[in-house]
């Protein structure tokens, strides 16, 4: 009878020292070494598949939101999946995958940064895979870099100073002080509201940094006119207020890099436009579109002269 | 003879650990096993996948299935964006230009379209010079697919309204939001920061006109009830919005219906919400007497433009 086996397992002895070829076993390439040899194929093959159908996507378009940015984004935020997973190691910063904060220069010019199409999963093995057929650029960040967060913060702060000149007009509107129109009254809660939402918002973007107080020094410097004067110079202030608001967050907009926080400003700023529309009709002005189609960026406030408290 | 050879020291090993047959372990899944597992389980996954087809398969359909463009040649950019905002703005300035000829349009909102338009050419200019700083060649023609698929049709609906002067101006009203929100859906997906502005210096005085369109077609609409309840409640600060959104009506949300007779115009606002949105603008166009589809008053979605409407770089 042929032993079936020549030897057992010890405790503690090295595997790799153990004899455990079968008896059937005697020439090289045999059963096993050919499955071994099968599976590490079909590894490498898959692999090949995958990333030649991730290039075929980039390929059929480019645009970082729907390649490179939203592959790395959803795995980074679903925790690494699929095709994104290769770079995607980072949770919530998925979607800056392959782009380093640096990316964006903090003065806005180009930051535009070859790689390899296919977005995150390309990204990963762009070492190894060979020469691309074409190129694309990879999205700014999603989160806000460092650069970005006195900005933000600034924005922040700004918001609840807005609210804050709105809370004094309340007070008088609730005293009597003030007397607007009657549709406009809720008009102006609603208004302070919207500006709250946009601090909370803010803040949400920021995190745990984010201020949670208005600006005083600049609520200091408008208030003033929602606090005494006639109904006009609330109003006239109300619209300078706003028109401010969207010039300063357009300034804002061109700096950073954050693809979040842009698209958060680009949601305030057209509502911003709105309300003060609804204040220049109250006033009865006749000049409420820019000649030019564009806004007036020079109505814009400098936010490194009113640093984050 | 045993059929193994047992050492003296084996005594002490566990019996757990002694391999049943041929080195399987005694829970039957060893190395070997694995690998063959692991081996033929790939193998056939890149059999199958090699021999599948290179077409998409999507759900089956009878008769005949309309043949899927392929993407523009060409590569797809901030110039691309562009580019579109660009030709968004003259399909506009065209369909502003129709809508104008409606009799009996209201001679404010006429008066108020005729100077938009004109200030809607200078914003043109002003995202095709920022195409030509960004290296890009300017795209100065009419978007041709929403044209054709969203602005004609349109007009054609408006040409057979029940009641046109409104219509037109809601029309009107409706292209200018369309525009404001393609700018701010525009914004998250530029990669240049300072394109990302010059995008929003054009995007919010659409906003701005169509709050002013707003205001000359239903006056008393400046802010809609729902946000008129959320500013009331006493802890303003940190309002429970889900709990209220769930209270209240939110007028402006109609869902779509095919029924002709049965669409009510969609309200309008000055400040129709605290964020600017990126859903589609709504609008009911059609004549109410009408049953077919092609002229009965529905309810058409104008969408932010995306792929399908994208101007490539190469585009002439």
């Amino acid at each position: 009878m042929v032993p079936r086996r020549h030897t057992i397992e010890m405790p503690g002895k090295d595997r790799s020292s153990v004899d455990n070829t079968a008896p059937s076993e005697t020439t090289a390439p045999d059963r096993r070494h050919f499955l071994r040899t099968l599976g590490a194929g079909g590894v490498a093959s898959a692999l090949a598949v995958a990333i030649s159908a991730s290039r075929a996507n980039a390929s059929q378009m480019s645009t970082p939101n729907t390649n490179a940015a939203s592959v790395g984004g959803n795995a980074g935020s679903a925790g690494g999946s699929g095709a994104g997973e290769g770079s995607g190691s980072n949770g919530s910063n998925g979607g800056q995958s392959g782009a380093t904060p640096n990316s964006i220069s903090p003065d806005g010019s180009d930051t535009s940064i070859p790689v390899t199409a296919g977005g995150s999963a390309a990204t990963a093995t762009a070492s190894t895979a060979p020469a691309p057929a074409t190129t694309t650029t990879i999205a700014a960040p999603a989160q806000p870099i460092p650069a970005d967060l006195p900005l933000l913060k600034f924005a922040l702060q700004y918001e609840l100073a807005i609210a804050g000149t709105y809370d004094a007009a309340i007070s008088r509107l609730d005293d009597s002080s003030l007397t607007l129109d009657a549709a406009l009254v809720p008009v102006v809660r609603v208004f302070r509201q919207h500006h709250i939402a946009y601090g909370q918002a803010l803040s949400g973007l920021i995190g745990k940094t984010a201020p949670v107080s208005a600006n005083q020094v600049l609520l200091k410097s408008m208030v003033g006119p929602f606090q005494a004067g006639a109904p006009a110079d609330f109003l006239t202030a109300a619209a300078a207020l706003e028109n401010t608001a969207v010039a300063t967050h357009l300034s804002i907009l061109a700096k950073i890099a954050s693809t979040d926080g842009a698209t958060l400003l680009a949601s305030i700023v057209p509502i911003e436009a709105r309300h003060a529309i609804v204040f220049e009709l109250a006033l009865g002005s006749t000049e409420l579109i820019p000649t030019t189609g564009t806004e007036n960026l020079t109505l814009a406030l400098d936010p490194s002269k009113y640093p984050a408290e | 003879m045993s059929n193994m050879d047992i050492t003296p020291s084996a005594s002490s090993a566990s019996p757990a650990r002694v391999p049943a047959a041929h080195g399987e372990s005694a829970d039957g899944i060893d190395r070997r096993h694995l690998l063959r597992l692991g081996g033929f389980s790939i193998a056939a996954a890149v059999v199958i996948a090699a021999c599948g087809s290179d077409s998409i398969v999507g759900t089956p359909l009878s008769g005949s299935a309309p043949a899927i463009p392929a993407a523009g040649a060409g590569t797809y950019g901030d110039v691309t964006l562009l580019r579109t905002a660009t030709s968004l703005h003259y399909s506009d300035i065209d369909a502003i230009d129709v809508a104008m000829a409606t009799a009996g349009l209201d001679p404010k909102i006429a008066a108020f379209a005729t100077s938009y338009a004109k200030t809607m050419k200078a914003q043109a200019d002003f995202l095709a010079q920022a195409t030509t700083a960004a290296g890009g060649t300017p795209y100065t023609k009419p978007n041709p697919r929403f044209t054709s698929v969203v602005i004609t049709p349109a007009l054609a609906l408006l040409a057979v309204s029940s009641s046109p002067t409104t219509d037109a101006a809601r029309f009107i009203e409706s292209i200018v939001s369309h525009n404001a929100e393609t700018a701010q859906f525009f914004v998250g997906i530029l990669n240049k920061a300072p394109l990302r502005s010059t995008m929003m210096q054009v995007g919010s005085v659409h906003a701005r006109a169509a709050a002013v369109l707003a205001s000359m077609i239903t006056p008393e609409n400046i802010v809609t009830d729902s946000q008129v309840a959320v500013a009331a409640l006493p802890a303003a600060t940190t309002p429970p919005s889900t709990v209220v959104v769930a209270q209240v009506t939110v007028p402006g949300s109609v869902t779509p219906t095919t029924k002709a007779s049965s669409s009510p115009d969609i309200p309008v606002y000055q400040v129709p919400s605290a964020f600017g949105t990126q859903s589609a603008v709504q609008l009911v166009l059609g004549n109410k007497d009408k049953l077919t589809d092609d002229v009965k008053r529905q309810t058409l979605n104008f969408e932010t433009l995306f792929l399908n409407s994208f101007v490539s770089d190469t585009a002439t």
